[in-house]
């Protein structure tokens, strides 16, 4: 019972993870120094939401019963999912910007795979491994768009 | 003094162009039968008898209750719609029964009325049209009619090309448990003037022009998905219940700060 309960809460900070990621980006968005990279914004926007969806259904719906967490200290990655966002001033430059975006969808990545190995229900652990793999996708997004920026 | 029906020609101007739009017969509400053609004056807001109150009056309608309660099927009675609202012109006695017996829905043969200067009350009323042309589906009832596109979309998608082989299945699939979720769900609360098929729709729309349809998430992850997007507030049991206070042992650090940063 007392497991259930922590797995739920974790799930709980994910989604909160994701729900400042999705604020991160929908304020960004209205920066004029982001005009440029708009598309990739919005593609990380949808993103968050899909992913908030995804876990919202898993805290919900899903059996988490065989998901093996004993103890606080061994879930790595809860402590820096639910860390400070950076601050960013108005003269910060896209590339800072998107520095902060790719630290944040690393933690994401780390966390998610670190749940997907720890899931012994193959339904949790897909949908883990999915999410995993949507922010190794993001993480190479925001990389291409730096890499493109320096070009 | 009993209050009397409406009358169709006092809120229809008839010195303005309309459309006159043959509806069929469907089965429509009858808290919205709200007035008549031909009886102005004469029909309290029960459609029953102001003056005549004879022996053969009674009669009538002591037989039409029989025949109600033996559940006799009425014959459909003829309305026109107007702005949402119907005008009987035959079946006045079918309908004072009807509410008599607090029956919820009738068979109408619908006339729709709309002035051509209009324009979104006539594409509203085009949209539902081909909507129920091309799905059967008959009595979705949406309170704005420009909605009916929106699901004609939905159903699209469902069904692909084939929305003729089995136009009722995405209806009892997707819809009405969706409805239900809905129905359910706080956001209702939110809008109290929308009915869920409504929101439903507004549903749809926001996740069609967000991420081209809505996703194959449970429904209630789609509509928590929809409340966080709108910043509407949702009841977070695992947010807001003392378990939070675990949480935050989990989280040494405490509070966590949102972007931007409050002030």
């Amino acid at each position: 019972m007392f497991k259930k309960v922590f797995i739920k809460i974790i799930l709980e900070q994910a989604i909160m993870f994701e729900e400042r990621a999705y604020n991160f980006y929908q304020s960004v968005l209205l920066w004029t120094v982001m005009k440029e990279s708009e598309g990739l914004l919005k593609k990380l926007l949808v993103a968050e939401l899909k992913h908030r969806m995804k876990l919202d259904e898993l805290q919900k719906k899903g059996d988490l019963k065989d998901l093996q967490v004993t103890d606080n200290a061994k879930v790595e990655g809860v402590q820096e999912l639910s860390s400070d966002w950076p601050l960013l001033n108005p003269w910060s430059t896209r590339k800072e910007i998107f520095q902060v975006a790719l630290q944040k969808e690393m933690i994401a990545f780390k966390f998610y795979k670190q749940m997907a190995m720890r899931a012994r229900l193959k339904t949790v652990s897909d949908t883990f491994t999915l999410l995993s793999n949507e922010e190794a996708q993001h993480i190479q997004w925001i990389q291409e768009e730096i890499g493109g920026n320096e070009r | 003094m009993r209050r009397r029906v409406r009358c169709f020609y006092e809120d229809f101007n008839k010195t303005e162009p309309y459309t006159v739009m043959d509806a069929g017969i469907r089965v429509i509400e009858l808290k919205r039968v709200v007035g008549t053609i031909d009886k102005c004056g004469e029909l309290d807001d029960r459609f029953r008898y102001i003056k005549r109150r004879d022996n053969m009056e009674r009669s009538r309608r002591y037989r039409l209750e029989q025949a109600a309660k033996k559940y006799t099927f009425f014959p459909p009675i003829e309305v026109h719609l107007y702005r949402g609202n119907y005008y009987v012109v035959d079946g006045h006695r079918r309908v004072a029964t009807s509410m008599a017996l607090k029956i919820e829905f009738i068979d109408a043969h619908v006339l729709e009325y709309v002035h051509k200067s209009e324009g979104d009350a006539i594409s509203g009323a085009l949209l539902k049209r081909r909507f129920e042309s091309e799905t059967g589906l008959r009595n979705v009832n949406l309170s704005e009619e420009s909605g009916y596109g929106v699901l004609l979309e939905e159903v699209k998608k469902f069904h692909g090309e084939g929305i003729s082989e089995n136009p009722k299945k995405w209806y009892s699939e997707i819809f009405l448990p969706a409805c239900f979720v809905i129905r359910e769900s706080q956001l209702l609360s939110f809008y109290p003037e929308l009915s869920e098929r409504d929101i439903f729709v507004l549903l749809a729309g926001f996740y069609n022009d967000f991420m081209s349809g809505i996703p194959a998430e449970d429904f209630q992850a789609i509509i928590s998905g929809f409340m966080f997007a709108h910043s509407i507030p949702e009841h977070r049991r695992w947010r807001n219940s003392p378990f939070h206070l675990l949480g935050k042992l989990i989280n040494r650090r405490g509070k966590v700060p949102v972007f931007p940063p409050e002030r």
